[in-house]
């Protein structure tokens, strides 16, 4: 049995992952997943990525504290670039974008990788390793049911070291 | 323009912190380890996740983290497969974990000495740095030693001040 043990046993239940929409400004990403998170006797917990909706509530994406770093790298490229002076942006309007990052901008879509309900956790895990990613969405055929994290695989790892 | 922007110094896991591991343990006790710098409460997970390798000199020579687990348990599914093989461990190293009996905490930690920031690098250079290697965790170097550790984490909690 913990040969096969299954994606869905150990995944966090989608009803469970902390959302944001995906024409949310950063600040508001930032937010949520703060309010995902506590800290006590000073260490933190909580989630670190969110499912991404559209305004239809459909799941488009993942946004992970990597894409939250992409924005702080594109905001102070363009802060760079304009030396604190914003009339600067008359001559690059091209930037003016990069001032306005939203989550759909930063976020994994969500076909890019995912796993299956009835993948085992082996086959979760070398997505992961493979991609050099932390949480993965995972679908039951085509809708999404949860996500699974590095976390939720380490738990398990000792069945899957002989 | 962000005011008083934090540096790597100010927002990182100092070294004392963390909970340490030879690099001659085997991945068992690795395991161990972490699983002791944690706690589980639910779905939420806490603790610094990571563990510092000290070399035989008692010296830091690398972060375990929990990815280094995973890919010991992945490493003989990847060996049917060219492409993991290549990205993430190499032919040779390959070859030479399967005549060695037991992977030891030195075959699967993150170096230390490869990439790093230095102590008073500002946010966006230790984002830049995160995103140029690749990785959730980079040393922090101060007069040639290492000092802390500055996380994804570190910069997600202190860039609200760039975007407000």
């Amino acid at each position: 049995m913990p040969i096969t043990r299954l994606v869905r046993d150990i995944m966090v239940p989608i009803e469970e992952y902390p959302v944001v929409y995906e024409d949310a400004m950063v600040i508001e990403a930032i937010h949520a997943l703060r309010d995902s998170f506590h800290q006590k006797d000073g260490t933190w917990y909580g989630f670190q990525s969110l499912i991404v909706l559209d305004k239809n509530d459909k799941l488009v994406g993942l946004l992970t504290l990597r894409g939250l770093l992409v924005a702080l790298k594109m905001r102070e490229f363009v802060e760079h670039i304009l030396q604190g002076d914003p009339t600067g942006l008359f001559f690059t309007p091209h930037l003016q974008g990069d001032l306005r990052i939203n989550v759909r901008k930063i976020m994994r879509p969500i076909n890019l990788l995912t796993a299956q309900e009835d993948d085992t956790i082996m086959e979760a895990l070398l997505t992961i390793v493979k991609y050099n990613i932390n949480s993965l969405p995972v679908l039951a055929g085509t809708k999404p049911v949860g996500v699974v994290r590095t976390i939720d695989l380490f738990w398990f790892v000792g069945e899957l070291l002989d | 323009m962000a005011e008083g922007k934090k540096t790597a110094a100010e927002i990182m896991v100092p070294i004392g912190d963390y909970n340490t591991i030879s690099d001659q343990a085997t991945v068992y006790e690795a395991i161990r380890v972490l699983r002791e710098s944690f706690h589980r409460d639910g779905r939420a997970w806490y603790g610094h996740r990571s563990v510092i390798v000290l070399n035989g000199e008692g010296a830091p020579s690398g972060i375990l983290t929990l990815r280094g687990i995973l890919r010991a348990a992945g490493l003989r599914e990847m060996e049917s497969d060219p492409d993991l093989k290549a990205d993430s461990w190499g032919w040779n190293y390959v070859n030479k974990l399967r005549e060695e009996s037991r992977l030891s905490v030195r075959d699967i930690m993150q170096p230390l000495g490869i990439a790093g920031v230095r102590a008073r690098d500002d946010l966006a250079d230790v984002a830049r740095a995160l995103l140029k290697h690749n990785v959730n965790d980079l040393p922090v170097v101060k007069k040639g030693g290492v000092i802390g550790i500055v996380r994804a984490m570190d910069v997600f909690m202190s860039m609200d001040a760039y975007f407000s």
